[in-house]
């Protein structure tokens, strides 16, 4: 028995939830067909793209969490009575976490095209190195070329979870420096003799004054 | 590449599921999404407290653009995870904490063994996982709990610092320490892990740097 039937994909995809958010985290999955024998020239640049997180490009857009690139060869089998599914293409695999708090956009499909925007702005050489190799993609790159092609391939919907949906990556890591310096002033402050009260205040408010005045770490580096 | 990028491991796993079975799917995806949204408790996966993200969605044939009509048979259910640990602390983790709500979710994948017994969820896991060709990580020195426990102490230390200024010493000590102990939980040791190679720790780690006091 088939179970190609069109009627029945239709059946079966009754719902798409296009809510790819979780608090002002935005989940984003990308799913672009590679070009005909492209598939091992991307495994190799990505396999050029610095591994050490402060150096990636991804670095450049301080919005992101977390992203990732898989190269998908074929579907998986689970063997009999599975029916064995194969792919005539390879595909890339994108996945990124961003933030949304502060794009100032109206609607979700504005916060994922002000994402772009900064993507576009911060790496749009890797963006052609990386996406170059899959069909459809837009030469000569311009903006609104690359978040059409982005918007083509996304999957949307389904259920995300973040552990802490509010916060967004430039105050986790200013949250982690924060902490980091606090817990060198504790135990600093204990060696103060005595443990003098106005001692304790006057260093206590100088360390929070110079804290505050202090740059975060820059995205990707080890707080 | 790697699935790890500092602390953090990003899985990701495709497991087929019946064209006829989908929207059931789908129903106990969105029935989760909603009960996690109105509680605020979010979800069981809470618990865990090692999972930054994690994501559920439904590859429907269709999305598998430029595959002739046909090609693909089944609709497919995508899980990628970004969690602290070991892949086996995870499988584990998500077996004994949250068995139900991954048998509500996956028992709709064909030939899911269930979670638990372990093995045989941990074999099909395994056989639907992708490697990640290339993983970034924001802030690759902390878990998940290093994350919530610095938001909240630097919330804390926030209050404190606007709260305290106007003490005179002796109280002001004494509320220092009322503080230190409320807070005792949230002084991690974050930074590099035991994985780390001398040239991650070069490039990225906060070396040298002064502390501000």
């Amino acid at each position: 028995m088939s179970i190609n039937c069109a009627w029945l994909s239709k059946l079966t995809k009754p719902i798409n939830l296009k809510l790819n958010k979780n608090g002002q985290a935005y989940g984003l999955t990308v799913l672009a067909p590679i070009k005909k024998g492209h598939a091992d020239k991307l495994r190799n640049t990505l396999a050029k793209i610095p591994p050490v997180d402060v150096d990636s490009p991804l670095a450049n857009i301080p919005l992101t969490h977390n992203a990732r690139f898989n190269v998908i060869d074929d579907l998986p089998f689970i063997g009999a009575p599975a029916l064995y599914d194969h792919l005539q293409n390879q595909y890339l695999l994108f996945s990124c976490v961003f933030d949304t708090g502060n794009s100032n956009a109206s609607s979700v499909e504005a916060d994922l095209d002000a994402y772009l925007q900064q993507m576009f702005a911060a790496m749009p050489e890797d963006i052609t190195k990386i996406w170059g190799h899959c069909v459809d993609f837009p030469e000569p790159l311009t903006l609104p070329a690359f978040q059409d092609f982005v918007k083509k391939y996304q999957i949307s919907g389904g259920l995300f979870f973040a552990d802490y949906p509010d916060n967004s990556a430039e105050q986790v890591r200013r949250s982690l420096f924060e902490q980091k310096q606090f817990i060198h002033f504790a135990i600093k402050a204990q060696d103060i003799k005595g443990s003098e009260p106005a001692q304790l205040k006057a260093d206590f408010y100088a360390f929070y004054k110079t804290l505050a005045n202090t740059p975060t770490p820059p995205a990707g580096s080890i707080i | 590449m790697s699935n790890l990028a500092g602390k953090a491991y990003a899985l990701s796993v495709l497991s087929p599921i019946k064209p006829w079975t989908t929207w059931i799917n789908q129903a106990v995806l969105l029935y989760s999404l909603i009960q996690g949204r109105i509680s605020k408790t979010e979800s069981n996966l809470k618990k865990l407290t090692f999972i930054h993200y994690a994501r559920w969605q439904v590859v429907y044939r269709d999305n598998w653009l430029g595959e002739p009509p046909g090609q693909v048979k089944y609709n497919y259910l995508l899980f990628f995870s970004n969690f602290n640990g070991t892949w086996d602390q995870y499988i584990d983790a998500f077996s004994d904490v949250v068995p139900d709500r991954l048998n509500l979710i996956w028992r709709w994948s064909v030939k899911f063994p269930g979670s638990v017994p372990v093995t045989p969820f941990k074999g099909y896991i395994r056989l639907n996982q992708y490697d990640t060709d290339y993983y970034y990580n924001a802030y690759p020195g902390a878990a998940t709990t290093d994350v919530k426990a610095a938001i909240f102490l630097k919330q804390s230390l926030d209050k404190f610092a606007a709260t305290n200024k106007d003490l005179d010493p002796a109280a002001f000590k004494l509320a220092y320490n009322k503080f230190l102990i409320s807070i005792q939980n949230s002084l991690m040791s974050t930074g590099a892990g035991p994985r780390f190679t001398e040239r991650h720790q070069a490039a990225s780690e906060l070396k040298g740097a002064p502390y501000v006091n």
